[in-house]
């Protein structure tokens, strides 16, 4: 093993150790020093390398959600594509198995395979392709990776003259899909929303305000809700999911609500 | 056949970035990522715009790897808000080694800027300064149409007729006004094209080797990148300076010089800090009997251009603004009583998180190492770069120590000026180990601002968009990141000190210049990943409180402006209602200790806040009184601070909470409101700290 090898094991080292002293032991703080062990053996273009120090470096910004372990996949996949060296693909496979073991990513499994299968090849041509495979079959099986907890905003409210009011422009996307609406401790007489919904090619539902058990449609193009005697938290949620050529979104504007 | 063999071969770059295009595409809406329509079409355009321009030659291989990255990204953007930024900036910059390589062609620097047109001209908003720059030119061009007129309301100075820009730069875009928005943005473009072909003529002339790939990294990069294109002055103000340091250091004819220097006042009265240096380096250029001569000549067209401004100009360039008893003060009460605000402004310009370069241009560190180098490879251009550069930036941070930063204008625009003496210094510095990721971080960045711009914008609150996009509302980074605005000087020192280091070691081409960079990284990370325990309270997300407002609540600076003790926002609980509900820390043990940084009028009521969480609870009475003016405040005026929130002493209250019945949420709110002091009724909260 070259000087700068070891050196380069020795860092990734102490960071595994920093990161099991500061984040305690969890499959996500051991894929993170599987991935650091990889990088340190990683042989291929420096790029690719500042790629994964980057990438591994801010998957520990995001210890608490979702982003961290994404982060690592994302990071691991490339890996695999670009490392000449066996034994760091390895690290990157192993790294990536124990970001499915949290169980954080929904669907992530066919990608996981694939970056079993694309690890033992030598060719960077096969590993390529194998992973273009693996990324299909994840597109068809499971659609795109998604959050185990999907993402909710709580918007703003103002209390103003006897009104609530939520002001804060919004967006409800499959990345984001729902915003809660609260009024705590206020009794409203009724709230009006104003949202607008698009990125569809039909007229079908985009999704829904929920107040308790009622719940009003949200159509594409411009829509005002108004809701008697709302129940808080008042939500509005998307009802799509992924599709091929499809972009959902409501666009929230503002809402009022009067007591 | 073979002729399509060799025309595949010869033009695979051109056929990799068309073909790139429709990839993005079809991954763009494929993987259903947000604003296909607009976004979603910009990117894959400029990558069919490099392929039209691309000419013969290679695929870029960094290119492959940044579509791969894309592609990666794309598939995960639903995980996090932040990945489809990500994903947006990664595939906007494939293009960037493809425009780098373009470089080397004829006409290289000009073709390699037309990608980004389409995405300058029409996703930044048109705002801040732009559309005042717009209307002053539409009132020279057509008085009475309003085309631009319902900006007006943004006019600068209240001095009646007198405007805060000059109007030489407004009448330069006078043949883009026809075109509206994209032919007044466009002429800045032509500015921006001028400046750039006159920079790498003058690195071309002093023997760097790398002169094409630097002056395309000098739109590329920030702060070049940060204005390029708008209605700012900068880059035109840039051209001004290139052109008479080429056409001097070409005829040795002092003419261009003094021409320049009368110029750039003309652009802008900012940019005299580039005049004086100029004419600094002329003087030093000059030997014997010649530069008194040229001394004396100086002070006699001074004297005479201020006597112009005076009888002729009604003062609008400089006797208005500057020639009263204020300026005189200004001058002395800077240096004498503003001495660690003056020092905290230059820091600020290479460490605030908000618009220092480390964060937003990160390669500037390895110009800053090369500096002494160019020193050494030639004086002259040393001078003639550094000279003004240095000038402008002292007199920029010595007259406005608290908004030197031009916020919330674009990040980096104040220090275009700096760019040349920069990039000349980074191109003596480019191979050596660790320069690379400062650089390609960097166009990261860059390629973050260009695909969203909004980003660019930071209203000096001591938050950045762009962090707290990519970071959330609940990481701990924010309280890392050096802040002039929320400062905390430990931490700011530190950073200081660190950039010094790496310097340092770049400079000394030390093994350990890419540990450090890369240590300092994965140790902010790893901190900045830990639990939050520390609140601004103005940050606080609106899940964790009921109602509450931020203090001021206007996004603008102005109201800002005269806070002399922190120009930090305030979080404002002035109703029964109001309250701030923070979750219990993890691993807390039996108690807590709760320190809350507050503020509140003395009323004569009881006001005050109260604690509690589960079954206990506690509460403090106390109110402000107003701060001491400072010194130079009454030295400038005989004035008293008003009584208003920002300008009340802070309370700092201290509760042990016992965690025994408690487990989940701590509960502030507000006691004793009284409604006396009408608008500014309530209770202000700056910090909460839990350890």
């Amino acid at each position: 093993m070259s000087h700068t090898s070891t050196n380069k094991l020795i860092f990734a080292l102490v960071i595994s150790i920093g990161v099991f002293i500061l984040h305690g032991f969890s499959f996500f703080t051991i894929a993170i020093c599987l991935y650091t062990a990889g990088t340190a053996l990683l042989k291929g273009p420096r790029a690719v390398t500042y790629f994964t120090v980057i990438s591994g470096g801010l998957s520990l910004l995001f210890v608490s959600g979702t982003g961290g372990p994404a982060l690592l996949t994302i990071g691991a996949v490339l890996a695999v594509v670009l490392s000449d060296s066996a034994a760091s693909r390895y690290l990157f496979f192993l790294s990536a198995v124990c970001i499915l073991l949290t169980g954080a990513i929904d669907g992530i499994l066919p990608l996981t395979a694939a970056v079993l299968v694309a690890s033992v090849f030598k060719r960077d041509k096969w590993r390529a392709l194998i992973l273009a495979g693996g990324v299909s079959a994840l597109l068809i099986i499971s659609g795109l990776p998604s959050s185990k907890e999907p993402g909710s905003f709580v918007s703003e409210e103002i209390l103003r003259d006897g009104k609530v009011l939520w002001t804060e422009p919004a967006q409800v996307n499959i990345s984001m899909p729902e915003l809660i609406l609260q009024a705590p401790g206020i009794d409203a007489a009724f709230i009006t929303l104003k949202v607008s919904a698009g990125g569809v090619r039909d007229s079908n539902l985009v999704g829904y305000v929920n107040s308790a058990d009622r719940t009003f449609p949200v159509y594409p193009g411009e829509n005002t809700l108004i809701i008697e005697e709302p129940e808080f938290p008042v939500s509005i949620r998307l009802s799509r999911s992924w599709k091929p050529f499809s972009h959902p979104v409501i666009h929230f504007e503002s809402a009022e609500a009067i007591f | 056949m073979i002729t399509l063999r060799r025309i595949a071969a010869e033009r695979s770059g051109m056929i990799f970035h068309a073909a790139s295009s429709m990839l993005i595409f079809f991954i763009w809406r494929i993987t259903g990522m947000p604003s296909p329509g607009l976004l979603g079409r910009l990117v894959p355009l400029c990558w069919l715009i490099t392929a039209s321009v691309y000419g013969k030659g290679g695929i870029p291989r960094l290119s492959i790897y940044l579509l791969a990255i894309f592609t990666v990204f794309s598939l995960f953007w639903t995980v996090d808000t932040g990945f489809e930024v990500i994903a947006a900036a990664c595939g906007l910059m494939g293009i960037f080694p493809g425009l780098l390589a373009l470089s080397s062609r004829k006409f290289g620097i000009m073709l390699a800027m037309l990608p980004l047109i389409p995405m300058i001209l029409l996703l930044v908003p048109f705002t801040g300064d732009e559309p005042h720059y717009a209307f002053i030119t539409e009132r020279l061009v057509n008085p009475g149409t309003g085309r631009f007129s319902e900006y007006s309301s943004q006019l600068g100075d209240t001095v009646a007729g007198i405007s805060h820009h000059q109007s030489f730069y407004p009448a330069l875009m006078i043949p883009g006004y026809p075109l509206s928005e994209p032919g007044i943005r466009g002429m800045n473009i032509l500015f921006a094209m001028a400046a750039l072909v006159l920079m790498s003529k003058i690195f071309r002339d002093s023997g760097l080797k790398n002169w094409k790939q630097l002056t395309v990294l000098g739109f590329l990069l920030i702060p070049g990148s940060s204005i390029l294109g708008l209605v700012f002055p900068g880059w035109l103000a840039l051209a001004v300076f290139l052109s008479a340091v080429y056409a001097y250091r070409r005829s040795k004819k002092s003419i261009w010089i003094i021409s320049a220097a009368i110029i750039l006042v003309l652009i802008k009265f900012r940019f005299i800090g580039l005049s004086i240096g100029l004419l600094v380096a002329l003087i030093i250029e000059f030997k014997g009997r010649r530069r008194l001569i040229l001394s004396a000549t100086l002070v006699c067209l001074v004297t005479a251009g201020l006597l112009f401004d005076l009888f002729i100009l009604n003062g609008r360039i400089f006797w208005v603004r500057y020639g009263n008893m204020s300026f005189i003060k200004v001058l002395f009460l800077q240096p004498l009583f503003r001495t660690p605000e003056v020092l905290l402004a230059a820091g600020s310009s290479l460490v605030d998180i908000e618009c220092g370069m480390l964060w937003k241009a990160p390669w500037v560190l390895a110009g800053l190492a090369g500096i002494q180098l160019l020193r050494k490879f030639d004086r002259n251009l040393f001078i003639w770069l550094g000279l003004p550069a240095l000038f402008y930036f002292l007199i920029l941070i010595f007259w406005n120590p608290a908004e030197w930063s031009g916020m919330p204008g674009p990040v980096g625009r104040m220090l275009l000026p700096l760019l040349p003496v920069l990039l000349a210094s980074l191109g003596l510095v480019l191979k050596r180990k660790g320069v690379q990721i400062l650089i390609w971080v960097s166009l990261g960045i860059s390629a973050v601002l260009f695909t969203h711009p909004i980003l660019r914008f930071n209203f000096a609150d001591g938050s950045d968009s762009l962090v707290s996009r990519i970071s959330g509302q609940f990481s701990r980074i924010t309280e890392l990141l050096p802040s002039t605005v929320r400062l905390d000087l430990p931490i700011f020192l530190g950073w200081i000190i660190l950039a010094g280091i790496i310097i340092m070691f770049f400079k000394r081409r030390s093994r350990f210049a890419e540990y450090t960079v890369t240590s300092v990284f994965i140790a902010l990370c790893l901190f900045g990943g830990l639990e939050k325990k520390s609140w601004e309270a103005e940050d606080i997300p609106s899940e964790y409180r009921n109602y509450c407002t931020i203090y001021p609540d206007e996004t603008g600076l102005e109201l800002r402006k005269f806070w002399f003790f922190s120009r930090e926002k305030m979080l404002r609980l002035s109703q029964v209602e109001d309250a701030v509900i923070l979750p219990v820390p993890e691993n807390a043990g039996d108690s807590l200790r709760l320190t809350v940084f507050h503020s509140s009028f003395s009323s004569g009521a009881d006001t005050g806040i109260e604690i509690s969480c589960g079954e206990w609870c506690d509460s403090v009475y106390a109110s402000s009184e107003v701060m001491e003016t400072p010194r130079w405040v009454l030295i400038m005026r005989d004035t008293r601070l008003p009584v208003m929130p920002e300008n009340l002493k802070e309370i700092r209250s201290e509760f042990i909470v016992p965690l025994n019945d408690c487990t989940e949420s701590i509960r502030i709110t507000p006691l004793g409101l009284d409604g006396r002091h009408g608008r500014f009724n309530g209770i202000y909260l700056d910090r909460i700290l839990l350890r």
